[in-house]
């Protein structure tokens, strides 16, 4: 059975499905599993000279922080509510990027499964698989469990 | 829950399969485990020149080919399955399984055999995550 599930959670609709599927999947060993909610900063998308923003670095950065502790919170209220141990990691070290990051603390971690959500688009994009979702996968070492959002985006 | 495995007899169906039976406990009493193989289409023209009836028992023997060791691994660790196969485009045939037998998860393989199968996510696994309104579980 799945002792150690690892979500990468971004606050979106999507990632809410993956922590639906994270539940089920713990609830299925019987209160044995612990789960952890891993949240990356990807500070890169504001450090280009196209960011807005990219003036304001130091700032922003406090409010992604404060967003993504916002975000572990809340995930983590919900595998509590379902009395399954669980705890979070915040990645914002600079650089840092959302599949190297899962595949590090996959390992460092001895996850046994990941569980992934990614995003439904209209059109041709509903035939692409998120790029950081497929980059996951691609260095995951343990299998992943992927949970598409298949409202419109 | 109901759960599909698509079977190829790569070295991830025996991965798959040890994930299953560890995981025995996702199939309730009422659910089912259906593994599925899907064989290649075979042209219009080989049918007609071959028989479609060859064709078809020549498939199905393929199919048994990777379907028997499964029936077997199963049976010993004591899990309710029914084996199915198919022929046509793997990510269709996958796809419409499961949502024939109304399965909730999808289980599969995260690349198939292909040379360059450990670096890149195989088209059939990209397709079924594109196509596929269920969670779908890839197996590394």
């Amino acid at each position: 059975m799945y002792k150690r599930i690892l979500v990468a959670i971004d606050g979106s609709a999507t990632s809410n499905k993956a922590i639906a599927a994270a539940l089920e999947m713990a609830s299925y060993s019987g209160g044995r599993s612990v789960v952890r909610l891993v949240h990356v900063i990807d500070e890169m998308a504001y450090f280009t000279g196209l960011d807005p923003y990219a003036g304001q670095s130091y700032s922003v950065i406090g409010v992604m922080r404060e967003a993504g502790e916002k975000i572990l919170a809340d995930g983590m209220a919900m595998f509590q509510s379902a009395g399954v141990q669980v705890d979070t990691v915040l990645v914002d070290h600079l650089g840092s990027h959302l599949a190297e990051t899962v595949a590090a603390q996959t390992k460092a971690w001895d996850a046994s499964l990941v569980v992934v959500g990614t995003h439904g688009r209209r059109g041709i994009g509903r035939m692409l698989l998120g790029s950081g979702a497929e980059k996951i996968i691609r260095l995951s070492t343990c299998p992943v469990l992927v949970v598409r959002d298949t409202e419109p985006a | 829950m109901k759960i599909l495995f698509a079977a190829d007899g790569s070295s991830f169906t025996q991965k798959a399969l040890e994930f299953l039976v560890s995981n025995k406990n996702m199939l309730g009493p009422e659910d089912e485990l259906f593994v599925l193989n899907v064989q290649d289409a075979i042209s219009a023209q080989i049918k007609h020149k071959l028989g479609s009836e060859e064709v078809t028992a020549y498939q199905a023997k393929q199919a048994d080919t990777i379907l028997k060791p499964i029936n077997e691994f199963l049976d010993k660790h004591a899990v309710k399955y029914r084996c199915l196969w198919a022929a046509g485009a793997a990510t269709t045939q996958i796809i419409e399984a499961s949502k024939r037998e109304q399965v909730q998860m999808i289980v599969m393989g995260a690349h198939g055999h292909g040379l360059l199968s450990q670096v890149f996510l195989g088209s059939v696994a990209q397709g079924v995550l594109a196509e596929s309104e269920i969670p779908t579980l890839l197996v590394k």
